[in-house]
């Protein structure tokens, strides 16, 4: 059933980008401009990740509606209302179930100073302040579940999560922001990130590890966001795909996890990850490159110390490798109609360059290249050098093991730390 | 960009995957590397994966502008070059994790290493795209040769050797050797590119043979080969914490240095 449901939403997804370019439609006040195409597809994949994840339930159907409104509205009542009614119905925690109010707050707030209740009113980025900025980023950071943080994992509903991140999308429409909460945001969600990996490595389980393994593309996705550039923007719409990827996966553990949910080249977690260094780099924030490395390798670690399910998930892994190696065609198809939507709030430091034959690559103001992946030539080297690589390995003799005799994690962990230095706290034992 | 700009790349770069600088002569270089660091104490892997891990490492080694491979029509950046050459690790590092005991002391002295020479690099990354404001290959070489020794002293951690050494037996022994002549190549291209023009000038006569850059890479990365096999005998039965102490002092020194470099450059502009 859930794969039937899971193959219809994707191709509903699928039709839906064919379509877009041609779709914007409007009337019953709604508006279907580029922000709300590119929300709308990743609502189809969040519902698609639910359903392989068994999680999709009537309460989750319930909030389409209001989901809808918040993201297609036209008018800032409506979006307020659909937030706080989607936050009500969607969170996990007191915490969650506020974070919709408190955008519905701000936007209210915003509305009433500005005397309109239009995006598109002119008089609103006169009137957006600082503190609509923190709110709005409190509110993403409180949605997404990553504050407080504690040591038991509370992952948002996927549609609540794409939600609370869709305001610091749409505020490069309303008007200019102050540098300064790029770097607060990069802060907020790189620390969220690296504490989530650091819980995940350090989880008993396999299913808290998995949640919060999806906690940690979530913050992952908030780091870039207020980079104002179109690199930053569209590494984080691609890290919430990454997450949704991830949700679907750590549902039940397949062999090919590390694929779907790691970050190996050239797959869409990879991508995602090294288009936000990308947009790191060229931003002028290039510190953010060490946790977004430490993300990359980390994610993978956990992934691959996981113990398999008897699934392969092959379906999710291979669409994390088309993902990945077709992300210049999914961007140019889909995602270049809402950067020409907010380019006008954007600056030029960080445009990614799209090359749909050879991959991508990010540029700074200077059209300096600053990194670069060919993905769909790498795709290709692969393919020859995995067909070689079967070719020539023929080194089979598996030697008998006794894996009865094992070390529990705890003890691991410590050894460890004793061999580190600056780390250890006691002498290291002499039995290695 | 279009359809025949894909075949080119492709078509330009596949040779490369075979012969020079990656496949033969990788399969060759961790042979004989295989040979150059091999102890009697070894553990045994599954051979599972091996191959696996290796696809990445050697498209990312073909990937590398190393002089005589001509000029690749579709770049990489460090990071990506960076992540797939450890992919065999990574992947010997989830089978040890899985596995019998002593695999699992073989994962903890991996992975000792490991974690003293990533931070280096990651900081080394950060105050390349702090200055060049690039990772593309081309223009990391541009940062002078600081960024490369910091490059070059992690080497010793990450390849294994000295106090953190550990070797696997089998297929994962070659995968492993392969990965620490990928890892090699990077610095020896960051070496050659600092090298070449001052070697030209001081030595006109020879000038030709040493632009071509062959002969210099080549003589760089048997240099290097022996300077890490001194350092893995004269270290082997030093003390783990000690080593790695010295190792991050050292480092946190050249990266000051280097840091100071870039502020200065950047005051004087």
């Amino acid at each position: 059933m859930r794969r039937w449901l899971t193959g219809g939403l994707l191709l509903l997804a699928g039709a839906w980008m064919g379509l877009a370019p041609h779709i914007a439609w409007a009337g019953f006040g709604l508006h279907v401009d580029g922000v709300a195409r590119a929300w709308l597809l990743l609502g189809c994949l969040a519902l698609a990740a639910l359903a392989w994840a068994e999680q999709l339930n009537r309460r989750t159907l319930l909030a389409l509606l209001p989901w809808t409104l918040a993201v297609c509205a036209l008018d800032l009542r409506l979006v307020a209302f659909g937030a706080a009614i989607t936050s009500a119905l969607l969170g996990r925690s007191w915490l969650q179930r506020c974070a919709g109010w408190l955008q519905a707050g701000v936007w209210l707030w915003l509305g009433w100073q500005a005397h309109a209740w239009s995006w598109s009113a002119p008089t609103l980025g006169a009137f957006l302040t600082s503190w609509h900025v923190f709110v709005l980023m409190i509110s993403a950071a409180f949605g997404l579940g990553l504050l407080p943080l504690g040591r038991t994992p509370c992952a948002p509903a996927p549609l609540l999560a794409l939600l609370m991140l869709l305001p610091l999308f749409r505020i490069y429409a309303v008007g200019p922001i102050n540098w300064g909460w790029a770097v607060a945001a990069a802060l907020l969600g790189a620390g969220a990130a690296l504490w989530c990996l650091w819980r995940a490595v350090d989880s008993a389980t396999a299913a808290q590890k998995g949640e919060w393994l999806v906690l940690t593309w979530w913050a992952t996705a908030l780091a870039p966001v207020l980079l104002a550039s179109e690199a930053a923007l569209v590494a984080s719409w691609s890290l919430a795909l990454a997450a949704l990827l991830a949700l679907a996966t750590c549902a039940d553990h397949g062999r090919l996890a590390v694929l779907s949910a790691g970050a190996l080249p050239p797959t869409l977690p990879f991508m995602a990850l090294w288009l936000g260094a990308g947009a790191a780099l060229t931003g002028g924030l290039a510190v953010l490159l060490l946790p977004l490395w430490l993300i990359c390798v980390g994610t993978t670690l956990v992934l691959l110390t996981l113990q398999p399910s008897a699934r392969w998930g092959t379906g999710r892994a291979l669409l994390a490798l088309v993902g990945g190696i077709g992300l210049p065609w999914l961007l140019e198809r889909f995602f270049s109609t809402t950067l020409q939507q907010l380019g006008a709030g954007l600056s030029p430091f960080g445009r990614p360059l799209l090359w749909p034959w050879i991959g991508l690559s990010v540029r700074d103001a200077g059209s300096v290249t600053a990194t670069t992946v060919p993905g769909v030539v790498l795709g290709a080297l692969f393919m020859v050098a995995a067909a070689v690589g079967v070719l020539l390995w023929r080194w089979r003799s598996t030697p008998p093991t006794d894996t009865s005799v094992r070390l529990r994690p705890p003890t691991l962990w410590r050894l460890l730390r004793q061999r580190l230095p600056l780390v250890q706290r006691d002498r290291p034992s002499d039995d290695l | 960009m279009t359809f025949d700009a894909w075949r080119s790349a492709v078509g330009d770069a596949w040779l490369h995957l075979l012969l020079y600088p990656s496949g033969l002569a990788l399969l060759l270089l961790g042979l004989v590397l295989m040979r150059v660091f091999a102890t009697q104490a070894e553990v045994t892997l599954s051979p599972r994966g091996a191959w696996a891990g290796l696809v990445p490492l050697v498209v990312a080694v073909a990937g590398l502008p190393l002089p005589g491979t001509g000029e690749m029509r579709a770049p990489l950046d460090l990071l990506t070059v960076w992540l797939a050459l450890d992919a065999p690790l990574l992947l010997a590092l989830a089978l040890a994790w899985r596995g019998a005991l002593d695999q699992q002391w073989w994962l903890i002295k991996a992975l000792t290493g490991w974690l003293v020479a990533a931070p280096l690099q990651g900081l080394v990354l950060v105050v390349l795209g702090w200055q060049t404001r690039s990772l593309t290959l081309q223009a990391t070489l541009e940062l002078g040769w600081p960024a490369g020794l910091v490059w070059a002293i992690t080497l010793v951690p990450l390849l294994q050797l000295g106090p953190w050494r550990c070797e696997l037996s089998g297929p994962w022994a070659l995968a492993l050797n392969m990965r620490r002549a990928g890892h090699c190549g990077v610095v020896v291209l960051w070496a050659v590119h600092q090298l070449v023009p001052r070697l030209a000038a001081w030595l006109p006569s020879r000038a030709a043979v040493i632009e071509d850059g062959r002969l210099p890479a080549a003589l760089l990365l048997l240099g290097l080969i022996l300077a890490l096999w001194g350092i893995d005998r004269v270290g082997r039965s030093r003390s783990v914490l000690r080593w790695g102490r010295a190792w991050w002092l050292f480092g946190a020194l050249l990266l000051g240095w280097l840091a100071a470099q870039t502020l200065a450059q950047f005051v004087a502009r």
